[in-house]
């Protein structure tokens, strides 16, 4: 049994330095300088296959790379605005178990004849009326949920119509990070007697728990799932809003009561021009970034306080 | 305790003191019997004619090289480069004691800077922050430790000990002989 590590090393000859070529360098560009974060480099099959060392790391990175991707996103959406609606930026009725679900979806590939099918997204106008026009709406939710971390095509972008909504890269990347605990979870929606899906799923804080305890065990996991998660605009103020107050147990009345007045809230809010919520708004809002701080590993809750960690 | 002094580029380097120098003197001295380095990424610039001469003499003469370089990064500022390996390779064709490794680990940047000079009796490790680069081995403002390490001294031949059990389990693909003596001094 080789040590763990074993296998990232491989010997380099004149003959079979073509091979490699993917991973190297071929035009000069630097003699040095930072260390900033690079883009990752190319599969290269049946090469460099090791085990990995898992080493866990008690700090927690800014992640540089992430920050001007997620600021590059948000600036192309802002610019392309045609229409928006408060529930991207403050995704309301959805948890992480429907974005977990949402990735797995449109990651497999399986939208046809399913509960993403067709027939259920309807991202403007009119969504119908009765269980259909019920299951629309929270279909709805969860996209522009889905939409707002990145994770999917953003229906606002002119590109982008007819809307049928595919994993973006980071989608991408997000899926096959969390592929693991997709298998075992139980994303299931069951279907009403009438064939429509409901979005009736397990309880959020099971997802919360099972994203929390998969991305502490795998740091690789960990770095995709929050550079997605925190890079959120509107999880960056609830994180800010949260450390601005005095350390111990926050009460949820009291989030749900303050966090839409306060500054840079109101400011993001004006920017993408959507009204901030009212304090019942809050309720509904609030929660899915709870959610993902909690997920993260920044914040304990229960039902009626929260904690950072 | 090993005797230890520190390098600081380009400061040193202005005294004829660069990293530059000091691999091709020791490459030059007859009593090392291995040259290894373990560096994070390579570029032409740090192939300068007198290290290569410097470093073909040194295998020329039976010295045993074993070089692993990064393969992280094709888009990077600092990313090792195709020509400088091949470079490498072409100077080192047909010599069987001298070897050059790529190392690529997803997820995970290959960013040791450690050149490492030993025999059965003493070893010279230099390890800081200098690629394979004009700038890490000369220009740049980098620092370096040098770590002179007599192996009778059993704390001495424990470092060299733990740092070479690294190139030959992670490092390298293959667990060559050399080195396999000096581990068996390891405490």
């Amino acid at each position: 049994m080789p040590p763990a590590g074993y296998g990232f090393a491989e010997k380099v000859t004149l003959e079979n330095l073509a091979t490699y070529l993917p991973l190297l360098r071929v035009a000069s560009s630097s003699e040095g300088g930072g260390t900033g974060t690079r883009p990752p480099a190319p599969a290269l099959p049946g090469h460099f296959g090791g085990t990995p060392l898992r080493v866990r790391c008690p700090f927690r990175f800014r992640r540089p790379r992430s920050r001007q991707v997620s600021a590059r996103r948000r600036r192309t959406v802002r610019r392309n605005f045609a229409f928006t609606e408060a529930g991207f930026h403050y995704p309301q009725g959805t948890h992480l178990g429907h974005i977990l679900s949402t990735v797995k979806l449109l990651g497999e590939g399986e939208r046809a004849g399913g509960p993403l099918d067709d027939r259920y997204i309807r991202m403007r106008g009119g969504i119908g009326t009765g269980r259909i026009g019920h299951y629309r709406r929270q279909v709805k939710y969860k996209l522009q949920a889905a939409i707002e971390l990145g994770l999917v095509t953003d229906c606002r972008l002119a590109a982008n119509q007819p809307y049928a909504p595919v994993l973006t890269d980071d989608g991408k990347e997000f899926f096959e990070a969390v592929f693991p605990i997709l298998e075992f979870l139980d994303l299931s929606q069951p279907l009403g007697e009438d064939g429509i899906p409901s979005s009736q799923m397990q309880q959020p804080q099971v997802y919360n728990s099972a994203i929390r305890a998969f991305i502490e065990d795998n740091p690789d996991a960990r770095d995709v799932v929050t550079n997605v998660l925190l890079n959120m605009p509107a999880v960056g103020q609830m994180k800010r809003f949260l450390r601005r107050q005095p350390r111990g147990q926050i009460r949820r009345d009291f989030i749900y009561a303050n966090f839409f007045s306060q500054p840079d809230v109101i400011a993001f809010c004006a920017s993408v021009g959507i009204p901030p919520a009212t304090r019942s708004g809050a309720e509904h809002r609030c929660p899915f970034l709870l959610n993902i701080l909690d997920a993260c590993g920044l914040l304990n809750q229960s039902t009626s306080h929260v904690a950072l960690t | 305790m090993p005797e230890a002094d520190v390098l600081i580029l380009p400061y040193d380097s202005a005294d004829g003191r660069s990293l530059i120098h000091i691999l091709i003197r020791e490459l030059g001295n007859a009593d090392w019997t291995h040259f290894a380095a373990a560096v994070a990424f390579v570029n032409s610039s740090g192939n300068c004619q007198e290290l290569l001469r410097a470093i073909d003499a040194f295998a020329g003469r039976g010295g045993i090289v074993d070089l692993t370089f990064g393969a992280d990064s094709p888009g990077g500022e600092q990313a090792s480069e195709y020509q400088a390996i091949l470079d490498l390779l072409t100077l080192l064709d047909g010599k069987q004691n001298a070897h050059v490794y790529l190392y690529h680990e997803p997820g995970r940047t290959f960013h040791p800077k450690i050149y490492l000079f030993y025999n059965a009796a003493q070893a010279l490790m230099i390890v800081g922050s200098s690629n394979w680069s004009y700038g890490g081995q000369f220009n740049n403002v980098e620092t370096s430790a040098l770590l002179k390490l007599e192996l009778s001294s059993g704390p001495d031949a424990a470092i060299l000990a733990k740092v070479l059990r690294h190139f030959t389990e992670y490092w390298r693909p293959t667990c060559p002989q050399q080195g396999t003596a000096l581990l068996r001094k390891s405490p």
